[in-house]
């Protein structure tokens, strides 16, 4: 018993040891997929860290574009992904498969909102998962969240939080933060009825990124591609640099790579 | 000799000879008397009667004392209880004649020679019921007996008169020791039968032990003689419970279950050490004993495992092992796959399920990945010519629609509901001025009455 745990172990430190000189992407990076955003992000999100999502306007609570976003995101990775969620409104099934994630490899978990941490921390320390996905329904504190990035960090599962409430976000330990929501669309009017066009045009913004811009993109519509999500180019592709303050050091001013 | 109910009904008598009983039934079916037999099924008796209360014991040769001590409501009173125990053993093939009483020396004397086949004999009544009993009834050595009778002592009654200093004296302790027991002035000990499992493994400790590190270490111990035995046998459990006996009598107890045969001492030992909160040392724990409750046939489970952690298929199973051990863990709702029914209203379109199913399938159209539980109800929107809403007022605020799509109609499922037939929806998405798609609904068809009342809701967002 012994011995393997200690051979375990062992296995562990190496598998730690390479994923830093790891040059392949797609062990490091999770991709978006979005290839504009990929690159700004140099390979797509972090593997290993804590992500924090936010919905836009009317789509704070629900979260249903996050909730697109983040299954875009794992339909391009492969493994198993938890969703933690507390008792109530959980996930709709085909509307995650038609973001692209299958539902065997989807694993709910319905926890207390009082034992909500500490289930994703415990689910983050097993190593079999590619990403733990958490409904919060009220912000962490900086210590449970640090706790999350030293689990996440250990086990290099990614952990996906979604702030479904309205209050106050206090620091976090979070890599990057993001708000996803919507932007409008151009209807095709025909007649007196105005058709809607799909994919639906999302706005991203990253509020924050760890050694990095806050940035954010429009993704547009493409009448032509057939995907699930708008995979077209970018249309507006501006850094944050009129709302971001101005005494907050990190923030690169007017980074625009149009 | 004994004789059942057919036997009876054609005139043979118990105590009877053979022959004599042959003569008037030429074809009747003897059996010879094999105690050993007897006894045998008389312990697996008092394992089904393991139904009415987990404490069962046996009085032999022919007798059962189940302890109904908090059970009786589960069956409505004590009187309907003792007629279930009668109903169920009849279908079994046994003709019973069953009591209940504040003692078990009372049970069984009123069980035996009580004139009813039931008697249910009131707290604070038992010395009344026993009065009139014979003193046989008492179990008593067939000397004693004799001699009681040779005095004219043959009811319990008569008994009780008699000073306990005579009684004592001239017949030795047995008798009043036995009336003590059946009136309750006396605690008798059964000796109850152990359920049977299919596998229990103990540690006496030398010490108490109180801290998570001693008891996760004695767990391991235990489940890794557990295990090899299991894996000898080629078995795996499905159901396995760890009880801890403290040093103050109490028992703490763990249960655990698995959604397959397991014997790999790691898998179980994990399941276990996650439930080690739980357990409440008090002054100490003294012993500990691990019981195989439910085990199936499985093939072993290599030993050694995967030193160098090659195996392939470890997602798959890793994500099976984590859900098996959060189901065992308390405090957790659910732990669950999602899976498609067929039924055409989204907010029943999918289902829990233990474990992943491989069905693959799109929608064809668009779906929001939340939805409102249940859907909210909002105003009646303002309605364009084509149908399409136009303005609609979502949580106090009016928003404008700058594109519909619909309506997409949904049929009740009146095939497995009847209250479904003949409803409809109408489902139209909806963009508003920032880009926000609400997925918008009507009950009915907005004609017929028959179809829904017309009512909007939003069942959720894009």
């Amino acid at each position: 018993m012994t011995d393997r745990q200690g051979m375990a172990m062992l296995r562990d430190t190496v598998a730690r040891i390479e994923r830093r000189y790891q040059k392949n992407a797609a062990v490091l990076y999770l991709e978006t997929g979005l290839p504009p955003v990929d690159e700004a992000l140099k390979g797509g999100l972090r593997r290993g860290v804590v992500h924090e999502f936010l919905g836009e306007g009317h789509d704070r609570q629900l979260c249903a574009r996050p909730t697109r976003f983040i299954a875009h995101i794992l339909a391009q990775a492969a493994g198993p992904v938890v969703w933690v969620m507390p008792q109530g409104e959980g996930l709709a099934l085909a509307g995650l498969r038609r973001a692209g994630l299958s539902a065997e490899r989807l694993l709910c978990i319905e926890a207390d909102p009082s034992r909500l941490a500490g289930t994703v921390e415990d689910v983050l320390h097993s190593k079999h998962v590619t990403a733990v996905v958490a409904d919060l329904t009220e912000p962490l504190s900086l210590t449970a969240s640090r706790r999350l990035t030293l689990a996440a960090e250990a086990s290099g599962v990614t952990c996906f939080l979604l702030h479904r409430h309205e209050h106050f976000i206090p620091p976090s330990a979070c890599w990057t933060r993001w708000r996803i929501g919507a932007a409008p669309s151009d209807p095709v009017r025909i007649g007196k009825r105005a058709l809607l066009s799909y994919p639906e045009p999302f706005s991203l913004t990253l509020m924050r990124c760890r050694g990095g811009e806050a940035l954010s993109w429009k993704i547009g519509t493409d009448h032509v591609s057939s995907s699930s999500f708008p995979l077209a180019a970018a249309m507006a592709y501006n850094a944050l640099a009129k709302e971001a303050p101005a005494g907050r050091p990190g923030l690169t001013v007017g980074a625009v790579r149009a | 000799m004994a004789a059942n109910e057919a036997a009876l009904r054609r005139g043979v008598q118990p105590g009877q000879f053979l022959a004599m009983a042959r003569s008037l039934v030429p074809d009747l079916q003897a059996e010879a008397v094999s105690p050993g037999q007897d006894l045998k099924a008389l312990h697996k008796l008092a394992e089904w009667c393991r139904c009415f209360s987990p404490l069962v014991a046996v009085d032999p040769p022919d007798g059962l004392w189940v302890d109904t001590t908090g059970c009786a409501h589960l069956f409505g009173d004590e009187q309907a209880m003792l007629e279930a125990v009668k109903n169920r053993l009849a279908e079994r093939g046994h003709t019973v004649r069953a009591a209940l009483a504040e003692t078990a020396g009372a049970a069984h004397a009123l069980a035996r020679y009580g004139q009813k086949a039931l008697n249910v004999v009131t707290q604070g009544e038992t010395a009344q019921a026993l009065a009139f009993l014979p003193v046989e009834a008492l179990r008593l050595d067939a000397e004693e007996r004799d001699r009681l009778r040779t005095l004219g002592i043959t009811r319990i009654a008569d008994l009780c008169e008699v000073p306990r200093a005579a009684l004592t004296r001239r017949f030795g302790t047995q008798p009043a020791r036995q009336l003590d027991f059946a009136l309750g002035r006396q605690k008798e000990p059964l000796r109850f039968e152990q359920p049977v499992v299919a596998l229990q493994v103990t540690r006496h400790l030398v010490e108490p032990i109180g801290t998570a590190e001693n008891i996760a270490h004695v767990m391991q111990v235990l489940t890794e003689e557990a295990a090899a035995l299991l894996q000898q046998k080629g078995l795996g459990a499905r159901r396995v419970d760890l009880f801890c006996q403290r040093v103050d009598e109490g028992v703490q107890a763990i249960r655990i279950g698995t959604s397959e045969p397991v014997n790999d001492p790691s898998r179980l030992l994990l399941l276990l050490q996650e439930r080690i909160e739980t357990i409440d040392p008090g002054f100490g724990i003294e012993s500990m004993s691990l019981q195989v409750e439910l085990a199936e046939r499985q093939a072993s489970a290599m030993a050694g495992g995967d030193l160098a952690g090659l195996s392939q298929e470890v997602g798959k199973e890793g994500l099976g092992v984590l859900a098996e051990r959060l189901r065992n863990r308390p405090g957790l709702q659910g732990v669950y796959y999602l899976g498609e029914t067929h039924a055409p209203f989204p907010e029943r379109g999918q289902q829990r399920l233990a474990v992943p199913s491989s069905l693959r399938g799109v929608s064809l159209w668009p779906r929001p990945t939340r939805l409102f539980a249940p859907p909210r109800p909002i105003a009646l929107p303002e309605l364009g010519e084509d149908d399409s809403p136009h303005r609609f007022v979502w949580q106090g605020r009016a928003l404008s629609v700058c594109g519909a799509d619909g309506p997409e109609r949904l049929h009740g499922a009146w095939w497995q509901q009847a209250d479904q037939a003949g409803a409809i929806r109408d489902y139209w998405i909806v963009e508003i001025e920032s880009g926000e798609r609400f997925w918008l609904f009507r009950q009915g068809d907005g004609v017929h009455r028959w179809s829904g009342d017309g009512a909007w809701f939003v069942h959720g967002m894009f």
